[in-house]
């Protein structure tokens, strides 16, 4: 029998499509297996190296259009809140003045009794590059990268409270996921009266705080900061303010809902904090302060400051007198 | 050696045009923390008018990079695009034909189901905890989104396909080889015109005769 000429074979499309959708799902599958040191995560990291000149063009491109909004928006205020916030200005100045007294003692007081200054985070400025580029996620990505010693899960902060924490580092850029993501989880407590809880973040960009027990008498205008429980973040980094607290008679919790300081859009650059000042404990063998965390950055000059301060007396420090014992920061 | 087609060069550019915009544009225009998927724009764009093969591997690839340079698990919006290239290439083949309206109904059509696909299916994997409220906050805001952006697109192709081809459709391509289609060959009968084969080379009656009209003119 003569063979018959062999017609080359079509591929069929729906092959080709299932073939593709097992394959997503494989990928899906190893992706939410693997660690954030797996190869899909070192292959998303590199793929930073193309898309991040992509993002930093396209911030430069929207830059005047960003800048001509805010001009537009100054423009509109009404006389009323001009007045108000003149008001609010005064009021702050003489805030700011008063507390300038209290950290000038607070120094003093924590070189006496040899605490390193847990709120001196020694950070490295970045400049905000692009936000995230789908909804389901709220990152923004930076122009830092390993190059510049960040690594992941360092906490990112702005000058008006904490923006978030490195999720992945490129060469040259990283991506900080945003404490207003869903993902996002902060051990918080409450500054008027120390309840603690966990806050995070939700799809409409507002946070919830969670796990505040109902007998905490906690009410909307309360400031929100970081406990410091957990190591991620440092301790008394502001969050937000409690906008709305509700009752829910069948839960032992309350539903409280956190407004942020200020929304992230509108900042431009932030501070990795790249060293940590963590909770510090006196120890009497060291002769001085020591970080838990090894005392680097600004915990180590501290230490160093509490050192120096050995040859030198404090104004009420009565000759010869011992350090207090068990005192922690 | 050999080049890739025109239509396929067309794709290529189409596609890389679509990352580089998302990458670049998107996160710039954002209302509410909504972003446009202009992923799912351009496969149902490609998808009007390539087979369905071509589709479901274009919406594979521009999904993959859309899932590189988000912050989402890799593969998600791959399996999205590459569902909604394949169904929406097969199930407007040759059916739609010159109806502009019918095209603009199969963007919309295609925004919602492949927001809504993508909202469920990380609500299956567990990256979304409550899938209800990406579904009403962030998938129904970006269908609106895309569709919007879908709209746009499709009309400025049509407009640049019907100034370039003397009155043809810009979506009109030869289903079969992906080539752009001549000025009679449309969506529903350009598929039975494009086969191989004796009965491929007649000319319906009508077409020829405008042919000798427009000769003779």
């Amino acid at each position: 029998m003569a063979l018959l000429p062999q017609r080359p074979r079509q591929v069929s499309a729906g092959v080709v499509t299932v073939f593709l959708c097992l394959l997503s799902v494989a990928l899906m599958t190893v992706w939410l297996r693997e660690g954030a040191t797996g190869p899909l995560h070192a292959v998303r990291s590199a793929s930073m190296l193309l898309t991040a000149p992509l993002q930093q063009a396209g911030a430069v491109a929207f830059s005047p259009l960003r800048a001509a909004d805010a001009a537009v928006e100054d423009l509109t205020t009404s006389p009323d809140t001009v007045a108000s916030l003149r008001a609010q200005n005064e009021d702050l100045a003489g805030l700011v003045m008063r507390l300038e007294e209290y950290r000038l003692e607070n120094e003093r007081l924590s070189k006496l009794l040899r605490i390193a200054d847990a709120y001196a985070l020694p950070g490295l400025g970045a400049r905000i590059i692009s936000r995230t580029s789908d909804s389901y996620n709220r990152t923004i990505t930076i122009d830092r990268g390993t190059v510049d010693g960040l690594s992941v899960g360092m906490p990112v902060m702005s000058a008006n409270g904490l923006v978030g924490q490195i999720e992945a580092v490129g060469l040259f850029s990283s991506v900080v996921r945003l404490v207003t993501d869903p993902r996002s989880g902060v051990a918080v407590f409450l500054q008027a009266n120390r309840s603690e809880g966990i806050l995070v973040g939700s799809p409409d960009g507002l946070l919830y705080l969670e796990r505040v027990p109902q007998s905490s008498g906690v009410v909307a205008g309360d400031v929100v900061i970081t406990s410091g429980a957990g190591g991620v973040y440092p301790k008394g980094i502001i969050l937000g303010e409690v906008i709305s607290v509700t009752e829910n008679p069948a839960d032992v919790y309350l539903d409280i809902v956190v407004k942020p300081v200020r929304q992230v859009d509108a900042y431009e650059e932030v501070l990795v904090i790249v060293g940590r000042a963590s909770e510090v404990v006196w120890n009497p063998q060291d002769q001085g302060a020591a970080g838990v965390g090894g005392g680097s950055g600004a915990g180590a000059q501290a230490q160093e400051q509490a050192a120096g301060h050995e040859t030198g007396q404090e104004p009420g420090q009565e000759p010869g007198q011992e350090p207090l014992e068990g005192q922690a920061g | 050696m050999e080049t890739a087609s025109p239509s396929v060069r067309y794709v290529f550019l189409g596609g890389l045009a679509a990352f580089v915009a998302q990458v670049a544009l998107a996160p710039n225009c954002a209302i509410a923390g909504v972003v446009p998927n202009l992923m799912i724009v351009a496969t149902a764009l490609t998808a009007l008018s390539h087979s369905a093969l071509r589709a479901c591997v274009f919406g594979f690839v521009v999904g993959m990079l859309y899932d590189l340079a988000s912050g989402g698990p890799l593969g998600v919006m791959a399996l999205v695009s590459c569902i909604i290239g394949y169904a929406l290439s097969t199930v407007t083949k040759g059916s739609f034909s010159e109806s502009l309206l019918a095209k603009m109904a199969a963007v919309v059509l295609a925004a919602l189901f492949g927001e809504m696909l993508h909202a469920l299916v990380l609500g299956i994997i567990g990256y979304s905890a409550d899938v209800l409220h990406s579904l009403v906050f962030v998938a129904l805001p970006g269908v609106a989104f895309d569709a919007l952006i879908g709209l746009v697109a499709l009309l400025v192709l049509n407009a640049l396909g019907s100034r370039k081809g003397s009155g043809r459709s810009g979506l009109q391509m030869d289903y079969r080889s992906g080539a752009p289609a001549g000025p009679r060959l449309r969506m529903g009968s350009h598929r039975r015109l494009s086969t191989t084969g004796p009965s491929s080379r007649r000319m319906p009656r009508a077409s020829s005769r405008r042919l000798r009209k427009r000769k003779f003119d």
